[in-house]
């Protein structure tokens, strides 16, 4: 059998994957990422998939939420690699039936102002959240972002000691559903708010995942894009690695975690292959993958076994419409509300927040309502790269149950039924911007939840975030007390993917942190150094 | 003053680019930029996904054994970055819709080597064609195959002195009669087969690697092409693009430096040599050793050398390249199960087809013909002449999701992207589609809409604006396999050899000598021509290689 030798050998190119190994390879390991997938960088896919070539399609991760928190891009130089962010002053616009909109800007003054508009109360009551939102973000959840989880306990005593910490624990036992009920009056700006903390998939009535709240209001006024797509950022990470002496090979198929003694030695390849990892083996994969199907359960303890079972995948996962256009949308509303037909996320098909608590409840049963809401975004508007000149795209991430009463996931997985899902989001996208007829389609690429899983096994039944944002799956827990740290009950190998804690939606928090877990415990010279906020954050004893 | 400077400046990141970046890096030693205005390198090296999980080929998909053997003998790591092929057992198949019978041609290498299996595959048909493709499977294995290996492998020789090819008609034991030179690929294969079913099993692939059947003067490298790959064909793990993505791996390792969305306007041409490109975005960047380009002729001459710099008589032969041909449409099929052929009765083993898959009909030698003629007029094909292909899914575990290993590429030649509008492809999209659907049916009775997921709808249109060097036609092969613009002529004999009248400026790229593909040879030839006259290390010589 043929065998290669590396310091350190990396399961998974995707965002995690890249980032521990470009900050690995230029800590001076031989480092080797192994994937299935030919094209690296997991869900920051740029895709091209159309009768109409040039129409890039971010076909899932589009909206990047912590482009200035991620330590990532300034200890890398990405900047140096054509990584470059757009940041639209108009983040979010959601127009209603009757014709008027809600907005949130990146200048809070000028959200507050389209908020008094439906409700003055309301409107103080965001400037108010929004302040705490941005003071707690700043001062703690930025920060623990890109710092390793510590055990519950500890964690609540060290910010019972601060008001910042305390405001955090308060804000622990709410869920997105109470919160909205109990801070704003107006149905519409209770739309607006729950679907903004909503929208990467935490239960509106989930209690105990509260501090997601302040992180998520205070993202919706920072998301960015990248320049030419969502792909440029796995191509910079890639550039970084391979100028580092960093190796990938892909596709390929990794079978097994070689582990030896409590140890992991090493990796074999479906086609034969067999590579020595020297110093450690990271596991981007989720941790069915990683343990039942690469170390094998025989290496593992029952009780281990027992708490991977418990692990949760998402219930809901996202229809994706990607459209190739010839002309930007013209939104109806924006003769009434001038100045909205530039924003980044456009919010439609809600008219109050029952009817995203609905169409939540919905999923849960299998049922996709055919005027269901779902968040949109025309990527040309602010980045003409993206399609031929004078071309546009649009993207339409609706949250749909993987498995459907009618059917299962059949309907996902034939042509025309697939037309039919994507033509009923078109309809309802056309009652805001008529002019997106027919003729003005000039392809519609459909992006299923049976796709997602197809595409990356990591994504179980369409989970985007390689499992649920639960209690029990979060923090500390994400996926587990013993790999959140992103070490395992196996000497030498670490998790790094979206699986372990922080999460997904391209924090790149797991793979720089399972980066640091690496260099700390086999002491290899660390050349970064602690982000600035960090350091603040432990100086003032929050973590 | 330059905004960037590299020995070595690149106008395009396509694959022969990438073949000749490779080399320069790896054994030049120079620091390369590559400037490339789409968002990933590999032009026909390119996989989409019209399905999650399900590879689609935008262009090059079938390959042969004898693609980049030397790009694998001298740069081995790219294998293991991805640059892997596989194989299955069947490589060839032709389905006669009157009875569902079939003609099947064996894989060679590693099932069939010397070709007796299918030999009796043949003879079910014709036992004279069969003896007859056992005489060519002789001559190509020993007489033809290393002659030919040295005029592809080498820069195009100019007339007079002898090549490769040259070598191998002027060789007694070559078989090779003087008049299939002259003659019409359907001519040869008259000439030397006796059954409709074994030329058709000839002529459709012959049209698949861009020959017009009925043109004179073509009949030979027709032959060639069709006997080498017909038993011979392999497609890259995961996709096409993984050639790409293995290229760029040893290229960044090796120094080189690629910037994607980076339009290039024209080249700097001073006192007759070339200084550095100038990027759409008015940037310049230096070359202080040579510039190699990968558009097509007249891009190269009108956009960025400019016809001031050239002779009338260039630009005119240039102007004058043909480019209608070789304009198809290329969908890709996701399935839920895969086709099951009526012909299986016939010969069970053709659902192991690798690559090529013919459905067809006894009188479609004449439609061939008619088909042609009647694109030549500006008229779309009275009648549908698929070819599949199919990357096998027992070989490549990797080009569909797990538990369903279905995606077939169909094959249909058609009108260039010129001839309809924007609304008129837009329409033909789907109802090519549904004519693609209703006579798949009839050949795999469970080939209808219900078992399909998805497809990637390319037409010549797509491929026209999918990159500017394969426009105004969309044409795969950049310019067309006519006679007069193959081998030592191709593009024309004034450029053949990638020098250009400008100093340190090469061409390259599938216009260029031999034919077009996704063989890598222009990029290979190009590096050798750029490391004769820049005294750069040449790693054949050294083992002594011929080519």
């Amino acid at each position: 059998m043929e065998k290669k030798k590396y310091d350190i050998v990396i399961i998974g190119g995707g965002p995690n994957g890249l980032t521990a190994g470009a900050y690995l390879a230029k800590a001076g390991q031989k480092v080797l990422i192994v994937d299935r997938r030919g094209e690296l960088g997991g869900a920051c896919a740029t895709e091209n998939a159309s009768s109409m070539p040039n129409f890039m399609h971010n076909v899932h991760a589009v909206y990047h939420p912590m482009v200035d928190y991620a330590p990532v891009y300034g200890d890398l130089g990405l900047e140096e690699y054509n990584l470059e962010h757009i940041y639209p002053s108009l983040q979010f616009a959601m127009p209603f039936r009757d014709g008027s909109c809600l907005c949130i800007y990146t200048d809070v003054d000028k959200t507050v102002k389209s908020i008094q508009k439906f409700s003055k109360k309301d409107a103080e009551a965001y400037k108010e959240v929004f302040a705490n939102s941005k003071r707690v973000m700043e001062e703690f959840i930025g920060p623990a972002t890109y710092y390793p989880a510590e055990p519950a306990l500890d964690a609540v005593a060290k910010m019972q000691k601060s008001e910042v910490g305390r405001e955090v624990i308060e804000w622990g036992e709410k869920s997105a559903l109470g919160f909205v009920n109990d801070t704003f009056e107006n149905e519409k700006v209770k739309a607006l708010m729950l679907s903004t903390i909503c929208m990467w998939g935490l239960d509106p009535e989930e209690e105990g995942l509260g501090y997601l709240i302040p992180l998520y209001i205070n993202r919706a006024a920072n998301y960015r894009i990248v320049r030419h797509g969502s792909h440029s950022l796995p191509q910079a990470l890639n550039k970084v690695f391979i100028e580092n002496g960093g190796n990938v090979f892909s596709p390929r198929r990794v079978t097994k975690i070689i582990v030896e003694g409590g140890e992991a030695k090493g990796i074999e390849l479906g086609d034969g292959l067999t590579i020595e990892a020297e110093t450690a083996v990271v596991s981007t994969l989720d941790t069915h993958q990683t343990f039942f199907g690469l170390v094998g359960e025989d290496k593992l303890d029952a009780d281990f076994i027992e708490s991977l079972n418990a692990w949760k995948w998402e219930h809901w996962s996202f229809l994706g419409v990607h459209l190739a256009l010839q002309s930007a949308p013209e939104f109806s509303i924006v003769s009434n509300n001038g100045g909205i037909g530039n924003a980044l996320i456009y919010i439609l098909g809600y008219e109050s927040h029952e009817d995203f608590v609905k169409q939540y409840k919905e999923i849960g049963q299998g049922i996709v309502d055919p005027n269901g809401g779902f968040n949109c975004s025309f990527p040309t508007v602010h980045d003409p790269s993206q399609a031929p000149p004078g071309k546009h795209v649009g993207i339409i991430n609706k949250m749909v149950p993987f498995n459907l009463k009618d059917g299962g996931t059949d309907p996902w997985n034939t042509y025309r039924p697939r037309r039919e899902f994507g033509k009923q989001c078109l309809e309802v996208l056309r009652r805001y911007a008529p002019n997106l007829t027919d003729d003005c389609v000039r392809f519609m690429f459909m992006s299923t939840p049976l796709d997602i899983k197809n595409k990356f096994l990591d994504m179980v039944d369409g989970s985007i975030k390689q499992g649920a944002y639960t209690a029990l799956q979060m923090g500390y827990n994400r996926p587990n007390s013993e790999c959140s740290r992103h070490r395992t009950p196996i000497n030498n190998l670490f998790l790094g993917g979206a699986c372990t804690y922080p999460g997904g939606t391209v924090l790149l928090g797991s793979g720089y942190l399972a980066a640091n877990a690496v260099v700390e415990d086999k002491g290899i010279n660390k050349w970064w150094k602690e982000p600035e906020m960090v350091t603040r954050a432990r100086e003032k004893g929050l973590l | 003053m330059a905004d960037k400077s590299f020995d070595v400046v690149m106008v395009g990141g396509g694959s022969n680019s990438l073949v000749t970046a490779m080399y320069l890096t790896k054994f030049g030693g120079l620091e390369v930029g590559i400037f490339e205005e789409r968002h990933e390198l590999g032009g026909g090296w390119s996989t989409e996904e019209p399905v999650g999980g399900y590879m689609a080929n935008c262009c090059s998909t079938a390959m042969c054994d004898w693609y980049w053997e030397p790009i694998i003998r001298d740069i081995p790591e790219w294998v293991d970055y991805g640059a892997r092929t596989a194989y299955t057992k069947v490589a060839n198949v032709v389905v006669f819709s009157e009875d569902q019978s079939c003609l099947t041609f064996y894989r060679a290498g590693g099932v069939d080597p010397d070709q007796t299996q299918t030999a009796k595959e043949i003879a079910r048909f014709s036992q004279k064609d069969a003896d007859t493709w056992l005489w060519l499977w002789d001559k190509y294995k020993n007489v033809w195959e290393e002659y030919t290996k040295e005029w592809w492998w080498n820069p195009a020789q100019p007339f007079g002195v002898q090549d490769g090819m040259d070598k191998l008609i002027a060789d007694p034991n070559s078989g090779v009669d003087p008049l299939w030179l002259m003659m019409s690929p359907m001519r040869v294969y008259k000439d030397l087969f006796e059954s409709p079913e074994m030329r058709i099993a000839f002529q459709r692939p012959n049209q698949s690697f861009g020959i017009n059947t009925s043109e004179g003067g073509s009949g030979f490298h027709a032959l060639m092409n069709t006997v080498f790959s017909n038993p011979n064909w392999r497609y890259v793990i995961g996709g096409t693009h993984q050639l790409a993505h293995a290229a760029q791996r040893v290229i960044v390792e090796n120094g080189g430096k690629v910037f994607t969305k980076h339009p290039v306007k024209n080249v700097i041409i001073e006192n007759g040599k070339a200084k550095g490109i100038r990027l759409q975005d008015g940037t310049e960047i230096e070359a202080r050793k040579a510039v190699i380009t990968q558009v097509n002729p007249s891009q190269l001459v009108h956009n960025m050398i400019g016809k001031e710099h050239l002779s009338e008589k260039l630009v005119r032969r240039v102007d004058n390249l043909e480019s209608w041909f070789i304009n198809i449409t290329w969908y890709t099929w996701a399935l839920k199960e895969r086709p099951h052929y009526l012909a299986e009765a016939f010969n069970p083993d053709i659902w192991e087809m690798g690559t090529c898959f013919i459905m067809t009909d006894r009188d479609s030698e004449e439609y061939m013909v008619r088909d042609n003629i009647e694109r030549q007029l500006g008229i779309k094909p009275s009648k549908l002449n698929l070819t599949c292909v199919a990357h096998g899914w027992h070989a490549d575990d990797l080009i569909a999701p797990d538990d369903v290993q279905f995606n077939i590429l169909t094959e249909q030649f058609i009108l260039p992207d010129y001839l309809m509008t924007d609304d008129e492809w837009k329409e033909f999209e789907q109802t090519h589609a549904e004519e693609v659907i209703a006579l798949w049916e009839k050949y795999a009775p469970n080939m209808t809409w219900d078992n399909v997921i998805g497809f990637n709808p390319i037409t010549p249109h797509y491929t026209a604006n999918f990159a500017k060097n394969f426009g105004p036609a969309g044409n795969w092969g950049v310019i067309d396999m006519c006679a007069p613009q193959m081998g030592r002529c191709r593009p024309i004999p004034e450029l053949a050899a990638h020098r250009t009248p400008i100093m340190n400026l090469y061409g390259n790229g599938a216009a260029w000598h031999p034919m077009p593909g996704a063989h890598g040879m222009q990029g290979y030839n190009c590096y050798k021509i750029v490391s004769e006259d820049l005294g750069l290390k040449q790693p054949w010589k050294e083992i002594g290689a011929p080519w």
